[in-house]
């Protein structure tokens, strides 16, 4: 409720003023609210005679609110900053609907009788009870105006800031693909270039075998041509693998990381004297499994395909839980890895070997060739990290860390691991 | 002939003066003007074989009344709700959610439809992704765009069938 004060004469006649300059409107209800007499521009619906929610329906749910005022002629009940919307979409004034009750005889309310400088009709008779206040919400102008500028400016912010992301994530994905692109072609122009020169050698090969009638010979020519073709298949189809990493769109489950890690060691054959230790605290946590399954599988493999004495090394497995990741150390015992090389293990179709063969003309067996790209390209993927430690000059073995990132929310429970 | 009034809620920008455009005058403006305090449009709806005819009048409300619009004045009386989020912008859906909560509270028993508002901006690949308070809500939200006039007809034209079905 708000108190105004009421002051009849100057009222009305500032009341009329403001109406012929249309910031002002006033109408009078009885007590059954039917208008009774009305002025001023701005209350175009109203008429004398019509019910109150005729003309400004606007008010027709508030006739109870109305009739409960005091008569104390100080109580308003008000409707402030209303726009109606008329059926063409055109937008009247912003109007402030404000209704007074008139006071009783001895009050201080309105004395709509008081002689007025205006139209006589306006004026009404012993009937009216209230008074309905129709002004201009514009007196507010100036501060209608900062308020809108500041919402276009809030939401404009907004809009950039959403944009801004959008663009930074744009440019990341574009850097992956430049940097894709980079390295694509330099495994097409240089490692895919030695089966095919392998190729045309066989081919070579044959043709003088053909020329000195050595059917034999050239026999033997035709089926390592086909093994060198198989093998660049399949080098061609773990390239399409791997540029496939992180486009495959994952979805964050819940993961016994414990019966992850199980699953994985009792699934990867291995050599009689190969021990395997598993310690630490795995958690469950909320990720995505099929790619932490990946990493890990790789990483074990690997260590277990290069070692050098399988019937008496161990590899070690361990789990610590961080605050914004897991981390898994998978260290073995087997040859380690030079410092020099340690860059090289990680590029599509290279590997490393203790007898000092590295790259695509020296791998037996391809499948370990993209293991090791296809696990840092995965752990980048999903935002995490992978380090290597291993430096054969001072101590046997390689440690392969895996940071997997984890929210701190989405870590379920962390149960105590058995060693 | 009745009259009905249905409060359009939802934060700034979310096309809630867009919708109701939409549906009164089948009109759609690219103008950005933020709503102040609130604008009344009146719509006749014609009578149905099921619904006799009706007058809504809708309130579209200035989307920084934020969740103090429930303690304000205007609600008084309405009969049902339409809850506005643009589904380009996670914080609005967020919003919504609270809008919901706030409403279900205020007007108990009065029928409230949420909708995803911009649709038409979403690309295939960048889906929104309810508020879990959301991810039952029933009538599940509907999906609309001003722009296209997409669900904007069904949006108002339930709400009223509701209204009525209630006997609100």
């Amino acid at each position: 409720m708000d108190i105004r004060p009421a002051s009849p004469g100057p009222l009305l006649s500032a009341g009329l003023l403001l109406a012929r300059n249309r910031i002002y409107a006033m109408a009078w209800l009885d007590a059954e609210l039917m208008v009774t007499a009305r002025f001023g521009d701005l209350a175009p619906g109203l008429e004398a005679g019509e019910p109150l929610h005729a003309g400004l329906p606007v008010l027709a749910d508030y006739e109870d609110e109305i009739r409960a005022l005091p008569r104390d002629g100080r109580s308003s009940f008000e409707l402030p900053g209303i726009m109606l919307v008329d059926p063409d979409g055109k937008p009247a004034p912003r109007i402030d609907l404000i209704v007074y009750r008139h006071a009783g005889a001895a009050g201080v309310g309105f004395d709509v009788q008081t002689p007025i400088d205006g139209p006589r009709d306006a004026a009404t008779g012993d009937t009216s009870e209230f008074l309905l206040l129709i002004t201009r919400a514009g007196t507010q102008t100036m501060d209608l105006a900062v308020a809108r500028m500041q919402r276009d400016r809030h939401i404009l912010l907004e809009d950039i800031a959403q944009k801004k992301l959008e663009l930074d994530r744009v440019n990341a994905e574009l850097e992956l693909c430049n940097r894709d692109l980079e390295d694509f072609a330099t495994i097409i122009s240089h490692d895919l270039k030695a089966p095919m020169r392998a190729l045309r050698y066989l081919a070579d090969d044959i043709e003088t075998a053909l020329d000195r009638g050595q059917p034999q010979a050239a026999r033997q020519a035709c089926a390592d041509l086909k093994t060198q073709s198989r093998r660049m298949s399949t080098m061609l189809s773990e390239l399409l693998d791997y540029a496939a990493v992180g486009r495959r769109k994952e979805s964050l489950e819940a993961c016994d990381t414990r019966a992850l890690i199980d699953s994985i060691t009792a699934s990867l054959p291995r050599p009689p004297g190969l021990a395997i230790v598993i310690e630490g605290d795995w958690p469950i946590i909320e990720t995505y499994p099929a790619p932490l399954d990946l990493v890990i599988r790789n990483l074990i493999d690997n260590a277990i395909k290069h070692h050098d004495r399988p019937g008496e090394g161990e590899i070690r497995i361990a789990a610590t839980p961080c605050a914004d990741s897991l981390d898994i150390v998978i260290q073995d015992d087997g040859p380690g890895i030079p410092r020099g090389r340690q860059e090289a293990v990680f590029q599509p179709f290279r590997s490393y070997r203790p007898d000092g063969e590295c790259g695509p003309e020296a791998t037996g067996e391809l499948s370990h060739s993209m293991g090791l790209a296809f696990v840092k390209r995965m752990v980048a993927t999903v935002g995490g990290r992978l380090d290597l430690s291993s430096d054969p000059s001072r101590q046997r073995g390689s440690a392969f860390k895996i940071s997997w990132p984890v929210e701190r929310d989405a870590r379920l429970q962390a149960p105590k691991s058995e060693s | 002939m009745a009259t009905k009034k249905i409060m359009l809620l939802g934060e700034i920008g979310v096309g809630k003066t867009s919708l109701v455009n939409r549906f009164v005058s089948g009109r759609f403006g690219t103008d950005y003007m933020p709503t102040i305090n609130v604008e009344i449009y009146t719509h006749n709806l014609p009578e149905t074989a099921t619904r006799p005819a009706l007058t809504l009048l809708i309130w579209d409300t200035d989307g920084n009344f934020g969740e103090t619009i429930f303690s304000s004045v205007y609600l008084k009386n309405a009969a049902a709700a339409l809850i506005v989020a643009d589904a380009t912008r996670p914080a609005s859906l967020q919003a919504m959610a609270g809008l919901a909560a706030g409403w279900r509270s205020a007007r108990p028993g009065r029928p409230c439809q949420l909708l995803i508002n911009k649709v038409d901006l979403l690309k295939p690949s960048h889906e929104y992704c309810l508020p879990a308070e959301l991810l039952n809500a029933a009538p599940p939200p509907l999906r609309t765009s001003a722009k296209t006039g997409d669900n904007v007809e069904a949006a108002f034209q339930n709400a009223a069938n509701d209204i009525l079905r209630r006997g609100l």
